[in-house]
């Protein structure tokens, strides 16, 4: 899977590509419009991240060129301003997500796995880890063939782990996650705990083993 | 009072004095005038009397019965005139079917005391009416009333037509002025006026509004284009923390230290995201409206919230009326009421009580929790914060009130019967 990343900040455009790189992602950066222009022109992709705002040009002119190369190809929008208008705008000319900064490479990650899971096989693939398999489509779960059943927030929280498996992921990203960003309760990732304790035992129950690890308070990492 | 009414009235009643005064000197001059020639011809007669007496001749031509008495009145005893007014009865017989006529009339009255050559003391009187004169005196002065009274009435009716006219666009300014909002973004529209005056106030207050909005512009721009800079560098600290925690040769204490960097990043970043909110509020930019239904919105909500609530233990009492739709911008709305749901659960205690009302007409949210700390009218403050939680951005609130002012809504805040009770009325 190959992945053109076309952000300005440096720094940032690294991160990003040596999270994905580690699930497996080819990554390319683009650090500005004359860049990333050149190499879409010149090379194929599954997934583009796009930042909107560049140095010398605007995210939006780039999806354009993509989208008229291949349709099929995913993009992801990544913008710093959080306006509806953009996010519409975006949309709009055919890009698949959007996503706002500051995100969490966990979030970034889980959302472009699932759009190449909907560009690629048009979400008819399903995901497996070990025992246990998750169907993107009908939402359903199955362990070791037996259909297991989830509450909404449990099923999510399971295919975020499994998207980030063997990677710590943060309470806070869980719960922007699960509750959106709009939910301002740091305080209390007590909830987290509720569906986590309750995901854990029906896996469990069901003959799975337990794979997820606490991390000292910070997080959760879902790995063998 | 108004500029024009004062100023009115000073003229007014400065004209009343002067009126009233040259009244009174008028009234003395005239009298004084009229008694003089009186008194002349009154002279005159004594004298006629005085040389009739003299030469012995007959005293009958005169109309008015002169009275010759011999004076033993020692009070004068030199030769005097005194001049005097006095009132004399009168009472003329009338003819029949007539009524008699009965009255005190004035009269000027002379009384000389003479000695004539004879040796004999007369005391002469000589008298006329003063009828014809107070008559006279009373016309002039019913002129000059009536006049004073046109003149006053007609200056103050002209004086009024033609402030009103040079006062209306002051007025009409004043109103625009008072309409004005820094946050309109419309630029004020004055009314051109012909007077100096205002033709300087117009221009001082066009070039005031001017600078405040400018300034006002400028500085919603800062914290927006602020808000948006700030949020690359986090989103760099947040994944190199996000790496960095992916190593596995970290200790128990490493990853404590990195948690709290993380963890202030998110709250700076949480904290980031809220004022880029509020800015957005304040520089408008949620203004298309649509007809939302406050009632699906909110169970919505309650059910995105049903974790928080459940932890909490809290009992909830909905009334919710079904289909209460009202017109303007969602987004807007939907961040009102989740702000104020979100403190009626943040900010209640264990097992407490949320109390919810909303009809088309208002929305009333009460829940149980400790009094405030600080004053309610802080409370929708900017960073004015009931409790010390870190997770509190303080800012939750100041966006529902900008949200509340924008939609023209009034927001009351009261606490009662231990419970803080919040009531917004569309």
């Amino acid at each position: 899977m190959k992945i053109l990343i076309v952000e300005d900040e440096i720094e940032l455009i690294d991160s990003m590509a040596t999270y994905l790189e580690n699930e497996d992602f080819i990554c390319e950066k683009a650090t500005n419009f004359f860049d990333a222009e050149d190499k879409l022109i010149s090379f194929n992709y599954d997934v583009v991240i796009l930042d909107i705002t560049l140095p010398d040009g605007s995210g939006i002119d780039l999806l354009k060129i993509v989208k008229e190369k291949d349709s099929k190809v995913g993009v992801l929008i990544v913008s710093a301003k959080n306006s509806l208008d953009d996010k519409l705008e975006g949309l709009d000319l055919g890009a698949d997500d959007y996503i706002t900064k500051p995100f969490h490479l966990a979030e970034l990650n889980s959302r472009v796995k699932s759009l190449i899971r909907r560009q690629k096989f048009d979400g008819n693939d399903s995901i497996v880890f070990n025992e246990i398999e998750i169907n993107p489509t009908s939402k359903e779960v199955t362990i070791n063939n037996r259909l297991i059943e989830l509450t909404r927030k449990e099923y999510n929280l399971l295919l975020y782990f499994i998207s980030n498996k063997n990677k710590v992921v943060t309470k806070e990203s869980i719960a922007e996650h699960l509750w959106g960003d709009e939910i301002e309760m740091a305080d209390s990732f007590d909830f987290i705990y509720t569906h986590l304790g309750n995901l854990r035992k029906k896996i469990k129950k069901y003959g799975a083993n337990d794979y997820v690890k606490t991390m000292y308070g910070l997080g959760y990492k879902f790995s063998e | 009072m108004k500029l024009i009414e004062r100023t009115g009235l000073s003229y007014l009643i400065l004209s009343l004095i002067i009126f009233v005064l040259f009244g009174i000197v008028l009234y003395f001059i005239l009298t004084a005038v009229m008694n003089n020639r009186l008194d002349e011809k009154l002279l005159y007669n004594k004298e006629v009397i005085s040389k009739r007496i003299k030469y012995d001749y007959p005293l009958i031509i005169f109309e008015e019965p002169e009275e010759l008495t011999e004076s033993e009145n020692r009070i004068y005893p030199t030769d005097t005139i005194i001049y005097k007014d006095t009132l004399i009865f009168l009472a003329i017989e009338g003819l029949e079917g007539v009524e008699n006529i009965e009255d005190y009339e004035k009269y000027r009255q002379l009384t000389a005391y003479e000695t004539f050559p004879s040796g004999i003391r007369y005391k002469i009187i000589a008298r006329n009416s003063l009828v014809r004169n107070q008559d006279f005196i009373s016309i002039i002065t019913l002129l000059t009333i009536v006049i004073t009274l046109l003149l006053l009435t007609g200056l103050w009716f002209f004086n009024t037509r033609i402030a009103k006219k040079i006062w209306n666009p002051f007025y009409s300014n004043l109103t625009n002025l008072k309409k004005f909002s820094v946050q309109d973004q419309e630029p004020i529209e004055l009314e051109p006026s012909n007077i100096l005056e205002f033709t300087e106030l117009n221009s001082s207050i066009k070039s005031l509004t001017e600078k405040l909005s400018s300034d006002y512009n400028n500085l919603k721009e800062f914290t927006e284009n602020a808000s948006h800079e700030m949020q690359t560098p986090l989103a760099i600290m947040q994944s190199k923390i996000e790496l960095l925690l992916q190593s596995t040769n970290l200790n128990e204490a490493e990853i404590k230290q990195l948690q709290s960097i993380y963890q202030a990043g998110q709250r700076l970043s949480k904290l980031n995201k809220t004022l880029l909110t509020l800015a957005k509020v304040e520089n408008r930019q949620f203004s298309e409206k649509e007809d939302v239904n406050l009632s699906e919105l909110l169970e919505n909500k309650l059910e995105i919230y049903e974790d928080f609530i459940s932890q909490k233990k809290l009992n909830i009492d909905k009334d919710i009326e079904k289909n209460a739709i009202i017109n303007t911008n969602s987004t807007m709305v939907d961040m009102l009421i989740s702000n104020l749901l979100s403190n009626s659960i943040r900010h209640n205690i264990e097992k407490g009580f949320i109390t919810i009302k909303l009809t088309n007409k208002f929305f009333h949210i009460s829940n149980t929790g400790n009094e405030l700390t600080i004053s309610p009218e802080n409370l929708f403050n900017r960073f004015k914060k009931a409790s010390s939680s870190a997770d509190s951005s303080g800012l939750g609130l100041a966006i529902v009130k900008k949200i509340c002012e924008i939609n023209e809504w009034k927001i009351d805040y009261t606490f009662l019967e231990d419970q803080h009770q919040i009531i917004v009325r569309f």
